[in-house]
């Protein structure tokens, strides 16, 4: 039950992040033609949020799938933000780069560090979305760790 | 499910949900980038403007589905411009065959291609890491080789400089093994400026930008063969704009009394701008210094004495013209 509602939370923050494309970015190759009704939130919302949900919807969807230890949940926080800050740094140093991922094989990546830009406001987002990600699970699960010591209290009451 | 069993398709799961974390990220574009194909079209986001900006890229030759003798050198020449519409050149233009792979880095590459169908693309990325690019297919045709053009040759101009007033003359030849001497739109005159800027053996023009242009003369024959020249770079510079006074005359004395003025009027004007505006008309007085700016300066009042006025019109490239004239202020 707990896995699922992890990857449910993971799938919701997810959608939003698509929805920002979907409804927010009207240059983006996803927006919906005629369904611009998230264009007028913030700049910030439309170009930065995306990062900072996708960071926490990693960390929820394969949360299910590692250990539930909190150093677990460090490391896996850790990894989502890394990896969300080392593709923001690659397109500040797209020529860098180009020389690893020159081959036409990696041309939708040499693309995505040659043509994203660079904006270290994303870096904060990613960074705050690995925090929050971490902090909501360690959160949650204390919360149904409770509810199973209630479960178990209730239980034994019963019993005597 | 053995627990062995259960650990390894986990770790798969997660691994899945890894790529898919990379996947989504790099299908996102980057964080306002609003493509990543590699279409003809240039590649860049356009959401914000103080962001990075388009470049583009062109295939001038060969054209696209020709087809060559197998073993013809093709010179393949391409021209790409970055936002500033500063030429992009060497390393940072690529040609590419999906048969052949790399042919060459610049803007003009020579190379014999294999036999069969080649899919070209020239691809171009600016200082900015902005990339474009152009894509023509070719067909290399078994059989025996056509000879490209020799002796491609600019007689005129020379390396030098011109001003923009010039009429310069472009003069050249080319002969083919096949065709013999090749004439008019067998030959194509291009610059790395201006890109195409005439055809045939010569033909004057005073319509270049102004810049350094690298000039080539393409020849083609019949077959589509081409051979490119070596090439020429002239240097078109600005011309100097014109200052004229127009008053107060030359020699002129003046006595300021109550309510009375001297009106300086003037103008400036040039090849490439035209009426110079107000803010580009400056003038100055050898006693009072700084007067003011404008085609018409009213002043009411000026030190008394022998004054050289200086009338200084500038263009926006910088080109400088002054006119002078001497007034006697009395006391």
């Amino acid at each position: 039950m707990e896995k699922k509602i992890n990857l449910t939370i993971g799938f919701l923050f997810f959608l939003g992040g698509c929805s920002i494309y979907a409804f927010a970015r009207k240059t983006s190759p996803y927006f919906i033609s005629g369904a611009d009704f998230l264009i007028n939130l913030p700049d910030i919302f439309i170009f930065s949020f995306p990062v900072f949900f996708h960071t926490i919807s990693m960390i929820f969807i394969s949360c299910p799938f590692i250990s539930t230890k909190k150093s677990s949940l460090f490391f896996l926080s850790f990894f989502w933000t890394s990896i969300e800050i080392i593709f923001e740094l690659g397109q500040k140093y797209p020529k860098f780069l180009n020389s690893f991922f020159s081959s036409d094989i990696f041309l939708p990546l040499n693309n995505y560090f040659k043509n994203g830009t660079y904006d270290p406001k994303d870096i904060g987002m990613a960074v705050a979305g690995g925090i929050t990600g971490l902090a909501a699970i360690i959160l949650y699960q204390n919360i149904i760790s409770i509810f199973k010591k209630g479960d178990n209290l209730c239980q034994t009451k019963t019993k005597t | 499910m053995s627990d062995k069993n259960k650990d390894i398709i986990k770790n798969l799961i997660l691994l899945l949900i890894i790529l898919f974390g990379l996947f989504t990220i790099i299908a996102s574009g980057g964080s306002s980038s609003s493509s990543v194909s590699n279409t003809s079209q240039p590649e860049s986001n356009t959401e914000e403007p103080d962001k990075k900006e388009l470049n583009d890229v062109s295939i001038i030759s060969p054209n696209d589905s020709s087809s060559y003798k197998s073993g013809s050198t093709i010179n393949f020449i391409g021209a790409a411009n970055d936002y500033t519409g500063e030429a992009i050149s060497g390393i940072q233009m690529v040609w590419t065959s999906d048969k052949d792979q790399t042919l060459g880095t610049g803007q003009i590459v020579e190379k014999i291609l294999s036999d069969g169908e080649h899919e070209i693309t020239l691809r171009a990325t600016d200082d900015y890491g902005n990339l474009a690019t152009a894509k023509l297919l070719l067909t290399i045709e078994p059989g025996a080789a056509n000879e490209q053009p020799s002796e491609v040759t600019i007689e005129e101009p020379e390396s030098k400089s011109f001003s923009p007033i010039d009429y310069i003359l472009f003069k050249g030849k080319a002969t083919d093994p096949e065709d013999g001497i090749l004439t008019g739109q067998h030959l194509t005159w291009f610059s790395t400026l201006d890109n195409e800027i005439g055809n045939g053996e010569s033909f004057t023009s005073d319509t270049l930008s102004k810049g350094v242009h690298t000039i080539a003369l393409i020849a083609e024959d019949s077959n589509g063969l081409q051979k490119i020249s070596e090439t020429v770079d002239i240097t078109v510079e600005n011309q100097k704009p014109e200052a004229v006074i127009e008053q107060p005359d030359d020699g002129e004395t003046f006595t300021f009394t109550a309510g009375n003025q001297i009106v300086f009027q003037g103008k400036g004007t040039d090849h490439e701008d035209g009426d110079l505006p107000d803010s580009n008309l400056t003038w100055r007085s050898s006693i009072d210094k700084f007067l003011g700016k404008g085609k018409l300066l009213p002043v009411d009042t000026m030190t008394s004495g022998e004054h050289k006025i200086s009338f200084t019109v500038t263009d926006k490239d910088g080109g400088v013209d002054t006119a002078v004239i001497y007034l006697t202020i009395n006391p």
